[in-house]
């Protein structure tokens, strides 16, 4: 079985590799290690830094999540009307998912910039703002508008998948739910939503570690910044290794990631049973 | 109503792409001054400035990575999804947990170590260790989308290929494979696209010029003190391009594959 050989030498070797280097003081890749058991755990968990990357890379997680499932729901409802135009509709809203990250980043820095910006621009010229609103500059607003920006790449997705959740709904459903004179909101309420649920649980459970792990974003579009606000656990332990020379720490943030994941998904599968019973 | 609200969805999902496109053909100048939905003015300069620049390198170090990654990922991405559907075999149960888990441990946490053995390898600062590192990336989804491809054609089939006196892998190289065309074509798409758009492998272990993917050579020219916004637009587009051609020439195709891959797990 190549497969094994190949989930073995990428997947397994460099997860205890990782462990071991989280239980020893190495400071740059490959260079000198020397064991030195939980210590590097203790300073990890004392430092506040570090624990600002954990808050930041929930807040993160749990931001594009709550945003996708609704908008993406809103879109997919929207897709699923008989409307003019719809079939270029649907064709077209996948675009945004095949941009390499990088252009995203690079777009929206274009777009958002306060001095040639045209978001900026054009609120100004409307009278909705009055000075140029500074987005991914500013500590406050840098989280926010880094979710909202990913949302607007990965929406488009969980659009397409709810879609065709809609679509597999059979037509009785709704006929008998008519015969028992149920409103629009409650044929939502009982039918539309519950047929959806295998998908938004399976959407959600791999969504949630793929944002958790997520790097190329929030790296390419603010280095982590402006000062830590928007340095998740991925970002943080890029610096780590790179600038601040303590890749045991880094080391120890993967285990900690791991830990958190393994955790939210045994406690999800048992929960929500995203593959039935 | 709900017009509206589909008219304002789609100019927010597309005005993005549409002002890049623009902005690309728009002379420097106007960048600065000219915020008219429709160009005033049109240039090739930014992309005269992109061919001058080391970005066609990398686009075709982009290309390599990508289409090996892609050959690679796609060729153990089908032996690994007829295995699992065609034998029984111990562990099996095992095996797709494992790929699960898989989903979980992708990303940074695997690159640090990565980096590590790849150094011990000789394949560190070489595009041919990127694009073994991309098939990490790519195997979970391929072998779902793939799972569920192949599950629509009957193992009979094959079968009765294997009793007119065939092997098992001439039955499935006659068989399986002509009628899975269109789920091969998906999953290699889906899986030069990841490779083509990846970001932080490439960041990790590439370290020279003559050796960046383009997700890299774009991210180092925002990093430099003066943006070039001429250059990045331009290459932005170039580096979408690849993308917009697949997706225009079997978007139904791939969003089938998708939707298969995801909905019935």
């Amino acid at each position: 079985m190549p497969i094994l050989i190949w989930m073995a030498f990428l997947i397994y070797y460099p997860m205890v590799d990782g462990f071991y280097f989280s239980l020893t003081d190495q400071s740059t890749i490959g260079g000198f290690a020397s064991f030195v058991g939980l210590q590097t755990y203790f300073a990890v968990l004392s430092n506040k830094d570090y624990l600002y990357s954990i808050v930041n890379s929930v807040i993160w997680t749990a931001g594009n999540e709550v945003i996708q499932t609704l908008l993406g729901l809103g879109g997919a409802l929207i897709l699923n009307e008989k409307l003019r135009g719809i079939r270029w509709a649907r064709s077209l809203i996948l675009l945004p998912w095949m941009l390499p990250t990088v252009v995203v980043a690079i777009v929206f820095h274009f777009m958002l910039s306060a001095e040639l910006g045209v978001i900026n621009h054009y609120l100004m010229a409307f009278g909705i703002v009055e000075k140029p609103l500074v987005l991914l500059g500013s500590p406050q607003n840098a989280m926010p508008t880094a979710i909202l920006i990913n949302s607007w790449r990965f929406v488009p997705f969980v659009m397409v998948l709810v879609l065709a959740g809609l679509k597999t709904i059979p037509e009785e459903l709704y006929e008998a739910a008519n015969i028992d004179g149920a409103s629009s909101f409650q044929k939502f309420r009982y039918v539309t939503l519950p047929s959806l649920y295998p998908i938004f649980a399976a959407v959600g459970l791999i969504g949630t570690i793929w944002q958790f792990n997520y790097f190329d974003f929030p790296y390419l579009l603010t280095r982590g910044g402006p000062g830590l606000s928007t340095a998740t656990m991925p970002v943080m332990m890029y610096m780590l290794m790179t600038r601040y020379m303590f890749s045991s720490r880094a080391y120890v943030l993967s285990m900690i990631m791991f830990a958190i994941l393994l955790a939210f998904t045994l406690i999800y599968i048992k929960r929500v049973k995203p593959w039935g019973e | 109503m709900l017009y509206v609200v589909l008219v304002g969805m789609m100019v927010v999902i597309l005005f993005p792409l549409y002002w890049m496109v623009i902005s690309s053909i728009k002379p420097v100048m106007d960048l600065y001054r000219s915020y008219s939905l429709i160009p005033e003015r049109v240039t090739s300069y930014s992309y005269e400035q992109v061919f001058m620049s080391p970005i066609p390198i990398h686009i075709r170090n982009s290309t390599l990575v990508a289409l090996a990654a892609a050959a690679l990922s796609v060729f153990l991405a089908t032996l690994a999804s007829l295995a699992t559907m065609r034998f029984r075999f111990r562990g099996k149960g095992l095996f797709m947990n494992l790929l699960i888990l898989c989903y979980m441990f992708q990303g940074f946490m695997l690159v640090v170590p990565l980096a590590d053995l790849l150094t011990r390898l000789g394949l560190y600062d070489n595009i041919g260790g990127v694009a073994i590192l991309h098939t990490i990336l790519i195997m979970p989804f391929a072998i779902w989308m793939l799972r569920a491809f192949f599950g629509t054609i009957p193992a009979d089939l094959e079968e009765a290929a294997m009793i007119d006196g065939t092997s098992r892998l001439g039955a499935f190289w006659r068989v399986t494979f002509p009628l899975s065309a269109p789920g091969l074509a998906t999953a290699t798409i889906f899986a030069f696209l990841t490779s083509w758009n990846e970001y932080m492998f490439a960041l990790v272990m590439l370290v020279s010029e003559t050796n960046r993917t383009i997700p890299l050579g774009l991210a180092t020219s925002i990093a430099h003190y003066s943006i070039d916004w001429a250059t990045l637009n331009a290459g932005s587009v170039l580096a979408t391009i690849p993308g917009f051609i697949f997706f225009l020439l079997i978007g139904k195709y791939f969003e089938a594959g998708l939707v298969s891959g995801a909905v019935r797990g």
